[in-house]
């Protein structure tokens, strides 16, 4: 992150050449005045953002007959962090982990070289009929992939099993958004550039391997990390497939769904402290993820010009 | 030639890395291999691989059988009903061959034609005539008997005695200990739903957020606790027509639109706990500060402590009030184990079999009571409070070891529990048919009642709620 | 003559190769489109037709008649037009406001950044079980208390119970995660506005909130026109927000999407059985909606083009 320096901040409004307003425009004083309306709105903005956080972070700490109580504070009456670890053993939280970062991993792979390869045999190779099926690629864009969740399900369990954690990471990789954004990236690809490989008598896989996608190192991020976020996040699949089965094959977003409904449920239950730890844990790693990828994060964003 | 070749190559290779995983156990889901010589039986109520002292607990009771009864082989397969998933369980044939499920479901999963009858193996056990009468009718349909009752639970009051005495509604015994009954022994706790009123108005009055009572109005549990609501009303809520044999929806019977005029009463004076759409999850969250009274299944009081922090010492639990000063009744019901509609006569011998390794038989055999009194242990052990169950066997000789084994590990003062004197008088099983549906009726009624209180027609609401459930009985009349 | 042929001989020698390799390389990627999109959307628009999920009678347009007949879906789709209504109002201009406000400041931008972006980390299943904690229908539940304590409400409302309030919150909760993002996106879109034409219209003594109007606006059209659609499509993919929120979707928050998945997997008619045709009609409904959607954003594109040709 870009800190200013003391002396540069004072001057800086002055200074400011691009966008609506310039330097010429603080000259008035009630531009100026805009100016800080500006800033108290970003503010106000940001601390929107961080409350729900900061609110579920200190209440996680709080106990069930705290959270039950009618006189509602804020802060947790002690900062005790072994119902956590408590939670974590009881929940076999360690293996739910690993069965997310398991298919995260996998779904990032599949994401990649699925996509990839078709996008560059459609925006490259250009066999017959390739526009036939760019079109039908596009179609499946628009329309939510969960609309036909009950023959998908069947359909799953015939071919894998039932349990089976493949077609969690092989969805991935039909995936029309990344398609596309690998696609429209190789199109814009020099043609000379892969017509001098070609001569130079590399075949299209060759060139595939040792042209496009050394070149293609940037999208493929952008595609990874759209994956990674995808991946931790998806849940009706996951909870279609997993969400019958035993709870140590289950992922996170399962995980946190199934605990979380499990109130009152005869038999077993759970506390609402407990929801409010369950969810804390599960963005933790989000929140790692962000602070290490920081600006990949918030410029693929950008770059790719769409949302997820 | 090379370049085809190359490329099949990578492409079988792309296929390879994805189903090449498949061969791995940790990918391939549940193909476990098994001795084909034995009977299977797949166990869906076998406690989830967390509960470690469960899971223990039930492997030594696998033992016992497989030893005794070499010719069948037992495997866990833990699944926990939801309705989210029980349909495609059943699609995909990975239902295990007996779960348990809950009390409202049994017709449905019959009429979907997920579970068999067994009605034949039960009789040939000697167990139908043993099994609690209304239990079993809850499980009957056409005759067929299509499942065993796990244990009993009826509708009762319960009540945070803490609160009560607290604003001087029970009698103070010593120093922060109530009793529930005055000094001429008559009960201080309330027996009818206009004193339910008058013990909230004193709470009320007494706390700043603290109301009267709790009572559900979403998911179908709002109907369900009103048609109890409407019988003590004296209500009865769907008619045979003896000479049709058709039914008739009957929600505008006086004893009903005074219990729904009795809830609006309750929320037009601020008692009843905040909210439109309350489902009955919360209660456990609510009895410990919000509400000092709500209704509640036997079944499941232990969770006011594990789910709701609440001690169970600061709690009472007594029989249903009354509106007519004349019926007490408890709606009643049972969890069921139910039999897939694949298990063969077999395998349903043998689970029937197991049943009395986990004490879950009407025998008293030995190893039947012992599993009983391991359960109880490890409950125990869990730090989990232990209330009285309602049997769901009615032979004599069971119920005595049961009872006996029962006084042994109860952790609750049952001076506080006098719901289990009289559920067997007060026993009333749910209407007969399509009781989802008309539950779901009666929600949107009472969520019509909360959202406005001032202005909401009760006899009118039900007027509407009885002509479109009469319409949802004229299909299934036919 | 023989060299000609030769070398045609060659041309499809080539061109065979290159669909030939071209289908075989794209075969395992096609056949997942295939397996995860292209069949089962098939499948639920034939499954539409029929009778029951075992494709028992053909019985035409029976289950797209039932189901426009049923309460359940016409609050759906009432529901789906309220969705639309508040996602326009709070999901719609918030990051606009932000991204506009994002490329107009020099101070601490990197941090405002971070913090409006924070959310999107979030995975949706986690953010609408945080919300639902947060809007409990009690006094004592935060966001009541906050609004009794601070803002001198006098009863606290229930916010998922209550008809009035259940979608605007789910809409709150969408934005909640979204707006960073799409912020970031407008943000771009203005940094990305030629300084030159600002400054020209400066000299015209132009005041900047007409310059606002006048350049801003009409610069940002097609990015505002694509996110605009995006927003109103993202409504349609409402699903578990309502699930979660109101235990199971009342008909007061009830969207297309879940109701489908309600037909197929916990909605039973009067005989107890599950309706997966009146599913499949259901998700062919909202695909049309969908896709008559994406037709007209790209009408309105071209329309745009065509006249900023002329």
């Amino acid at each position: 992150m870009y800190l200013p320096s003391r002396k540069a901040k004072r001057g800086r409004l002055h200074e400011k050449m691009n966008g609506l307003m310039s330097f010429s425009d603080y000259k008035k004083k009630r531009n100026v005045v805009s100016y800080w309306v500006f800033i108290v709105l970003l503010i106000m903005f940001s601390l929107l953002a961080a409350a729900p956080i900061v609110w579920l972070l200190v209440s996680s700490f709080k106990s069930v007959q705290e959270i039950n109580s009618v006189n509602y504070r804020f802060f947790p009456n002690s900062l005790d962090i072994r119902p956590f670890i408590e939670l974590w053993q009881n929940e076999g939280l360690t293996g739910i982990f690993i069965n997310t970062f398991v298919v995260v991993i996998f779904s990032v792979i599949s994401a990649v070289i699925f996509n990839s390869i078709l996008a560059y045999v459609i925006a490259i190779i250009k066999p017959a009929g390739y526009k036939v099926i760019d079109k039908m690629i596009l179609l499946a864009y628009m329309i939510p992939s969960a609309i036909a969740i009950y023959p998908l399900s069947i359909a799953v369990t015939n071919v894998f099993g039932r349990g089976s954690y493949l077609p969690l990471f092989l969805i991935l990789g039909s995936n029309a958004y990344y398609y596309m954004l690998f696609k429209n990236y190789f199109e814009k690809f020099p043609k000379s550039l892969i017509e001098a490989s070609r001569i130079d008598g590399l075949n299209n896989l060759k060139v595939f391997f040792k042209v496009v996608l050394p070149l293609a190192r940037p999208i493929i991020g952008v595609v990874a990390i759209f994956a990674m976020t995808a991946s931790y996040s998806d849940f009706l699949l996951p909870y279609i497939i997993l969400g019958m089965q035993d709870q140590s094959t289950w992922t996170l977003m399962v995980a946190v769904y199934s605990i979380s409904n499990r109130v009152g449920a005869s038999g077993s239950s759970i506390q609402l402290n407990n929801v409010l730890q369950l969810l804390t844990l599960s963005i933790i790693p989000q929140i790692i993820i962000f602070i290490i990828f920081q600006k990949q994060i918030m410029n693929q964003g950008v770059n790719s010009g769409m949302k997820e | 030639m090379k370049k085809i070749l190359r490329i099949s190559l990578f492409s079988s290779f792309l296929f390879a890395m994805t189903l090449g995983v498949a061969g791995c156990h940790f990918f391939g889901g549940n193909s476990q291999s098994h001795d084909t010589s034995k009977i299977q039986l797949t166990i869906g109520f076998w406690p989830e691989k967390s509960e470690k002292r469960d899971v223990a607990m039930y492997n030594v009771w696998k033992e016992n059988f497989e030893k005794d009864n070499p010719e069948y082989e037992i495997v866990g397969a833990p699944y926990t009903y939801s309705i989210d998933t029980i349909g495609v369980k059943y699609e995909t044939k990975s239902l295990p061959m007996v779960y348990q499920t809950w009390f409202t479901e049994p017709e449905t999963l019959k009429n979907s034609g997920y579970i068999r009858d067994i009605t034949s193996i039960l009789d040939e056990f000697g167990w139908t005539n043993k099994m609690d009468d209304e239990m079993r009718e809850t499980l009957t349909f056409d005759n067929k008997i299509y499942g065993v009752p796990r244990d009993g639970y009826g509708l009762g009051l319960l009540l945070n005695i803490s609160i009560l005495g607290d604003c001087g509604l029970l009698p103070e015994v010593s120093k922060d200990v109530y009793s529930l009954y005055n000094e001429d022994g008559s009960p201080a706790y309330p027996t009818t739903f206009e004193e339910i009123q008058e013990f909230s108005e004193v709470i009320v009055d007494s706390y700043a957020s603290t109301k009267g009572m709790f009572i559900c109005s979403a998911n179908k549990q709002g109907g369900w606790q009103l048609s109890n609501y409407a019988w003590n009303y004296g209500a009865e809520l769907e008619i045979k027509d003896t000479t049709t044999n058709k039914w008739k929806a009957n929600l505008t019977d006086p004893g009903m639109v005074n219990a729904l005029k009795w809830i609006q009463e309750m929320k037009q004076n601020d008692f009843l706990y905040q909210g439109i759409s309350i489902v009955y999850d919360d209660w456990a969250n609510s009895i410990g500060e919000k509400v000092a009274m709500a209704v509640v299944g036997s079944d499941i009081l232990h969770i006011a402590q594990t789910t709701g922090g609440v001690d169970m010492s600061n709690l009472a639990f007594v029989p249903m009030p009354t509106g007519d000063g004349n019926h007490h009744y408890s709606l009643y019901g049972g969890t069921p184990y139910v039999f897939d509609k694949n298990t063969t006569d077999d395998q349903v011998r043998g689970i029937l079999k197991f049943f009395d390794y986990i004490g879950r038989s009407p025998s008293t055999s030995e190893h039947n009571i012992s599993a009983i009194r391991e359960g109880y242990e490890v409950a125990k052990n869990k730090n989990q409070p232990i209330v009285p169950k309602i049997m769901p066997w009615k032979n004599n000789e069971f119920l005595t070891v049961a009872k006996q084994l029962e006084q042994e590990y109860v952790s609750v003062d049952m001076d506080y529990y006098p719901f289990f004197d009289t559920i067997q008088d007060n026993k009333h099983t749910e209407v007969p048919v399509a009781a989802q549906v008309m539950y779901e009726m009666l929600d949107e009624a009472i969520q019509e009642v909360l959202k406005n209180p001032d202005t909401a027609n009760c006899e009118a609401l039900l007027t509407t709620v009885n002509s479109r459930f009469q319409r949802q009985l004229d299909q299934l009349n036919g | 003559m023989y060299l000609k042929r030769k070398a045609k001989s060659n041309e499809i020698k080539a061109k065979f190769k290159k669909n030939f390799f071209g289908w075989l390389l794209i075969l395992p990627s096609l056949a997942l489109f295939v397996f995860f999109v292209w069949y089962p959307i098939t499948y639920n628009v034939v499954l539409s037709f029929f009778n029951n999920a075992n494709f028992e009678n053909f019985v035409w347009f029976k289950n797209y008649a039932d189901v426009f007949g049923e309460p359940a879906f016409q609050s759906a789709l009432r529901n789906t037009f309220i969705y639309i209504f508040w996602s326009l109002i709070i999901g719609f201009l918030i990051p606009l406001v932000i991204g506009f406000l994002l490329s107009e400041i020099v101070h601490a931008r990197g941090v405002f950044r971070v913090l409006v972006y924070l959310p999107c980390m979030i995975s949706g299943i986690a953010v609408v079980f945080l919300f639902k904690s947060m809007f409990g229908p009690a006094d004592y539940d935060v966001i009541n208390v906050i609004l009794i304590r601070w803002f001198g409400m006098k009863e606290g409302a229930d916010w998922l119970g209550d008809p009035k309030y259940v979608i605007p919150v789910i809409v709150v909760a969408m934005t909640w995660r979204g707006a960073g993002g799409t912020a970031l996106i407008y943000l771009s879109n203005f940094q990305q506005i030629d300084n030159s034409i600002y400054e020209a219209s400066r000299l015209d003594g132009v005041s900047p909130s007409g310059r606002f109007f006048k350049l801003t606006i009409p610069m940002m059209k097609t990015t505002i026109l694509m996110l605009l659609i995006l927003q109103i499509i993202s409504v349609f993919q409402v699903f578990y927000e309502p699930m979660v929120m109101t235990k199971g979707g009342t008909n007061d928050s009830i969207s297309l999407m879940l109701l489908a998945y309600q037909y197929a997997f916990t909605k039973k008619d009067a005989r107890g059985v599950l309706q997966i045709p009146k599913s499949a009609a259901t998700s062919v409904i909202l695909s049309i909606i969908i896709l008559g959607i994406t037709i007209l954003y790209f009408g309105l594109m071209r329309f745009f083009e065509r006249r900023e040709d002329k």
